[in-house]
């Protein structure tokens, strides 16, 4: 007898089997003294276990035990209501940390950017000073001062070539007015 | 997640924002420059025929009296503007004098001295603090005007 056959024959004995199917298997162990020798040995195991198996006690009263496991489903609860409750402002929190890489690579970049090319401008040009005049009726120049920590640029009316004609000179009127 | 990596987030966090904060303070500050312009007229007369002119100063008059030979200075206009970065602002001091700063990099200045409406000239220059930046020329009746340009450290309104 096979396995199978004989897992058959418990589920029989269990009363887990199809009718049709239990009535089949009835008249085949009926017809089969081996088999008739497992149902009976299965019947015995099964009847010992029914009227010996030890009770188990639980040191709780029924009441208390479930109200045990109601408390701890309660006490999670709050817990997934505070995670839903978290502003949209502290969600943003999260990428924080990924937006400040990208600022840190950024300003590292430019700096390096900066460094490798500084600008079109000339290096020493960048310390010099540089006076234009825009007026053909003026001229200047500039000087600094170190002890008074000052630098002057200086306009003056351009002098007159003699020669050309007298033309007006937009500094003749009172600036400062 | 277990308490003490909430924790550390939080503490990461906020370390991550104070940096961002930072950032964006550093950049605002760098931002604008706060200059102020004093338009000044010297003369050897004691009193300026404008009441609403004031002296300048003790400390520039003594710094302006021992470079020029003036010997008295009236403020008669005073401005302080912001000069954006990488950008100009105009300083109406007269309605004769006009002066447009533009922000460089460096950081310098281009500062055009505009007289009735015309471009008089254009200096381009470095700025430091504490440095004055002096503009002046002659005037009528044996005076001069000035403009005396300073980079100040609070900001200004805008």
């Amino acid at each position: 007898m096979n396995g199978e056959l004989q897992l058959k024959l418990q589920s029989w004995l269990d009363g887990e089997l199809p009718e049709r199917e239990a009535r089949r298997l009835a008249v085949w162990v009926a017809q089969n003294p081996a088999a008739q020798a497992l149902v009976e040995e299965l019947r015995m195991t099964k009847s010992l276990l029914a009227g010996n198996e030890p009770p188990l006690q639980v040191p709780e009263s029924r009441e208390f035990y479930w109200s045990k496991i109601e408390r701890a489903i309660q006490r999670s609860e709050p817990v997934e209501e505070a995670r839903e409750a978290i502003p949209w402002w502290a969600a943003w929190r999260r990428y924080l940390a990924p937006a400040a890489a990208v600022v840190l690579v950024a300003g590292v970049t430019l700096f390096t950017v900066k460094l490798i090319h500084p600008s079109d401008t000339d290096d020493a040009s960048r310390f010099l000073d540089v006076v234009e005049n825009l007026s053909e009726y003026t001229e200047s120049f500039a000087f600094r001062s170190q002890t008074e920590n000052m630098f002057v640029v200086w306009i003056h009316a351009k002098e007159q070539n003699q020669t050309s004609e007298p033309e007006a000179d937009p500094v003749d009127d009172a600036f400062y007015q | 997640m277990d308490l003490r990596t909430t924790r550390r987030r939080g503490f990461v966090g906020r370390w991550v924002t104070l940096g961002l904060v930072g950032l964006v303070t550093l950049q605002a500050l760098a931002a604008d420059l706060k200059l102020e312009a004093k338009l000044i007229w010297g003369t050897d007369d004691e009193k300026s025929p404008n009441p609403a002119h004031k002296p300048v100063d003790k400390e520039t008059a003594e710094k302006l009296r021992k470079i020029f030979k003036w010997k008295h200075y009236f403020v008669v206009n005073r401005q302080v503007k912001n000069v954006p970065s990488r950008g100009s602002n105009r300083f109406d001091l007269s309605d004769k004098c006009t002066i447009e700063i533009t922000e460089l990099e460096g950081p310098r200045v281009e500062v055009m001295v505009i007289g009735e409406g015309k471009a008089v000239n254009k200096t381009t220059k470095n700025l430091s603090k504490g440095e004055s930046f002096t503009i002046g020329g002659d005037d009528k009746n044996n005076s001069a005007w000035f403009v005396i340009i300073t980079e100040l450290d609070e900001k200004a309104p805008k």
